[in-house]
C-alpha cells in the first residue's frame, strides 16, 4: 500500500485496510502507524507548550518530521513484505534468505523511530503543559510499543542468521524501549 | 555528504575562482546548488529521476560553459535557477508528461508555490551555512539526512539523550538567523512531502 | 487541555531544510568531474568545430558518439559534450 494511500484513509478504512484486505498492510505497517500516532500526540503536546516552554517550536518541528518518516515507513514495509512474498511463491531458500532480511531493515527503522518519538514524548512531558503530560505519556507508550513490535519483527524475519549485527541492533532498541517505558511509569507519579 | 563548513566566500567570488581554474572552486560551486537544482526538478517540476538527472547533468554542464561569459557573477543564483527550470520545461515537453498536465504546460501552473519553497528553502540553506559546526551538523542530520538521534549522538560524540533538545535550540537560532536577514521562513504547518 | 493550538516560526524552517534533499551522491560527484570528463571529450568537440555536418551527427545522436568513442553511456558526459557542441558558433552566426 502506497505512502499516499494510506494518508488518504480515515481510521475505519485504515483498520479495514489492516483487518480485512488479503496481501494488506501487516505487523510492520502496524507498529509504523502506532509510532505514527505517538508523534502526532507529542507535536500536539508541543504545540499547546509555548507559552511557557522556549523549545515548544523546535519540538512541534522534530515530531512532524518523525511522523512523516513513520508513515512513509508504513507504506515501505508493506512493500518489503510483499517482496520477501513473492521471492517465497518463486524462489529458492536463498532468494527468500535475502528478501527476508531486506524485509528486517524496514522494520529495524521503525524501531529507531519508536524510541526517538518515546525521547520527545518524555521531554514533551517534563517541559510541556502539566495537563499534556498524560497525552505524552500515552504517545511514549504507543510508540515503545511500535519499536518493540518492530524489533520482534527484525527477530523473525532474521531467523536463524545468528551472527546478522542487525539482531543485536534490534535487542538493544528493545531495551531502550523498556528503559523509557519505565521512566514514563515513573511520570505517571 | 558531509555538512559544508561556514561560506567564506560569496557567490560573485565562487565564481571568478571556478573561471581561474582554482583546484576545489567548481566542487563548491556543485556543492553549493546541487540540492536548489535537484529540489527544482524534483519538487518544482516532478521529474522522473530519469529526467532529473538529465536535467541536473545540464545545468551543470552549461553552468560550466558558461562560466566565462556570465553577465553578473553574483546573480549566478538567479542563472541556475532560470536555466534548471528551462531545461526541466524541456524535459516535460519532450515526455509523455505533458498528458497528465493536459495540451499545454504553463509555469503559471499551481507549481508556483513548490518554486517559492524551493526559493526559500535555499535561503534557509544559506543562513544555515552561517551557523556554528554542531547546529548545522545537527540540524543537517536530523531534517535533511533523516538520522535517528542515536546516530546523530554517536557521530557528534554528545549524549542521546540531549540530542532532541540541541536540535531545537538550534532551530531557534536558524529561526532567528532568518529574521535577522527579514528571511521569513514562510507559512508554517504544512506538511512536507 | 490548556494552550491554543499554535504555528511557530520554527515548523516552518524545519520545513524548508527538509524540502532541500541532497542529490542523489553519484549525479553530485559526476557534476564535480565535469572539468576532467570535458577534457576527455576535446578530441570530438575539435572535430565537430572543424565539420559542421559531424556536429550535426553528433548532436543527433550524442549518445551513440560517445559510445563509439568508448565512453559508454554517461549522463554527465552527454550533457557536457551537448553543452560544449551547442556553445560552437554556427556558419553566418554573429
Amino acid at each position: 500500500m502506497m505512502k499516499a494511500a494510506l494518508e488518504a484513509l480515515s481510521v475505519g478504512e485504515l483498520l479495514d485496510a489492516f483487518g480485512r484486505q488479503p496481501g494488506g498492510p501487516g505487523g510492520g505497517s502496524a507498529a509504523a502507524v502506532v509510532v505514527a500516532l505517538g508523534a502526532a500526540l507529542v507535536e500536539m503536546a508541543a504545540r499547546a507548550s509555548g507559552e511557557h516552554w522556549d523549545q515548544a517550536g523546535g519540538t512541534v518541528a522534530q515530531a512532524v518530521a518523525l511522523r512523516d518518516r513513520a508513515l512513509a515507513l508504513a507504506s515501505r514495509d508493506a512493500e518489503a513484505y510483499d517482496a520477501a512474498v513473492a521471492a517465497l511463491s518463486g524462489g529458492g531458500d536463498e532468494l527468500l534468505g535475502d528478501a527476508l532480511a531486506r524485509a528486517a531493515a524496514v522494520p529495524l527503522q521503525i524501531a529507531h523511530l519508536g524510541v526517538d518519538v518515546a525521547q520527545v514524548a518524555q521531554l514533551t512531558a517534563e517541559h510541556g503543559g502539566a495537563d499534556l503530560a498524560a497525552d505524552c505519556i500515552v504517545a511514549g507508550r504507543l510508540a515503545c510499543a511500535g519499536t518493540r513490535g518492530a524489533a520482534a519483527l527484525v527477530r523473525i524475519n532474521l531467523g536463524t542468521t545468528a551472527a546478522d549485527p542487525r539482531l543485536e541492533q534490534a535487542a538493544e532498541l528493545d531495551a531502550r524501549a523498556a528503559a523509557f517505558e519505565r521512566a514514563l511509569g515513573e511520570l505517571e507519579g | 555528504m558531509t555538512v559544508r563548513e561556514p561560506r567564506d566566500i560569496g557567490d560573485a567570488e565562487l565564481v571568478a575562482r571556478c573561471r581561474r581554474g582554482e583546484p576545489a572552486a567548481w566542487a563548491e560551486l556543485v556543492d553549493r546548488f546541487e540540492r536548489y537544482v535537484y529540489a527544482i526538478a524534483v519538487r518544482g517540476y516532478r521529474l522522473s529521476a530519469e529526467q532529473a538527472e538529465e536535467v541536473f547533468q545540464e545545468v551543470f554542464a552549461r553552468v560550466y560553459e558558461h562560466l566565462g561569459t556570465l553577465r553578473d557573477d553574483g546573480a549566478i543564483r538567479p542563472f541556475i535557477g532560470a536555466l534548471t527550470r528551462r531545461l526541466a520545461v524541456d524535459q516535460l515537453r519532450a515526455g509523455a508528461r505533458l498528458k497528465r498536465l493536459g495540451d499545454e504546460y504553463s509555469t503559471e501552473h499551481d507549481s508556483a508555490e513548490a518554486f517559492e519553497a524551493v526559493e526559500r528553502a535555499l535561503d534557509v540553506q544559506e543562513a544555515l551555512a552561517g551557523l556554528t559546526g554542531e547546529c548545522r551538523e545537527v540540524l543537517d542530520r536530523f531534517f535533511v539526512r533523516d538520522e535517528s538521534y542515536a546516530t546523530i549522538a554517536r557521530a557528534l560524540e554528545i549524549a542521546p539523550g540531549t540530542v532532541a533538545s540541541r536540535i531545537s535550540r538550534c532551530l531557534s537560532k536558524l529561526a532567528k538567523e532568518l529574521e535577522g536577514r527579514n528571511l521569513g521562513p514562510g507559512p508554517s504547518g504544512e506538511r512536507t512531502r | 487541555m490548556s494552550g491554543s493550538s499554535r504555528s511557530y516560526e520554527e515548523e516552518g524552517v524545519a520545513q524548508s531544510l527538509r524540502a532541500l534533499r541532497p542529490a542523489p551522491a553519484a549525479w553530485v560527484q559526476a557534476a564535480k568531474e565535469l572539468p576532467a570528463a570535458r577534457r576527455e571529450l576535446d578530441g570530438i568537440v575539435e572535430r565537430a568545430r572543424a565539420d559542421a555536418a559531424y556536429r550535426s551527427a553528433v548532436l543527433k545522436d550524442l549518445e551513440g558518439s560517445l559510445r563509439h568513442a568508448g565512453h559508454g553511456d554517461d549522463v554527465m558526459r552527454a550533457a557536457a559534450l551537448r553543452a560544449r557542441l551547442s556553445a560552437i558558433p554556427q556558419p553566418g552566426s554573429v
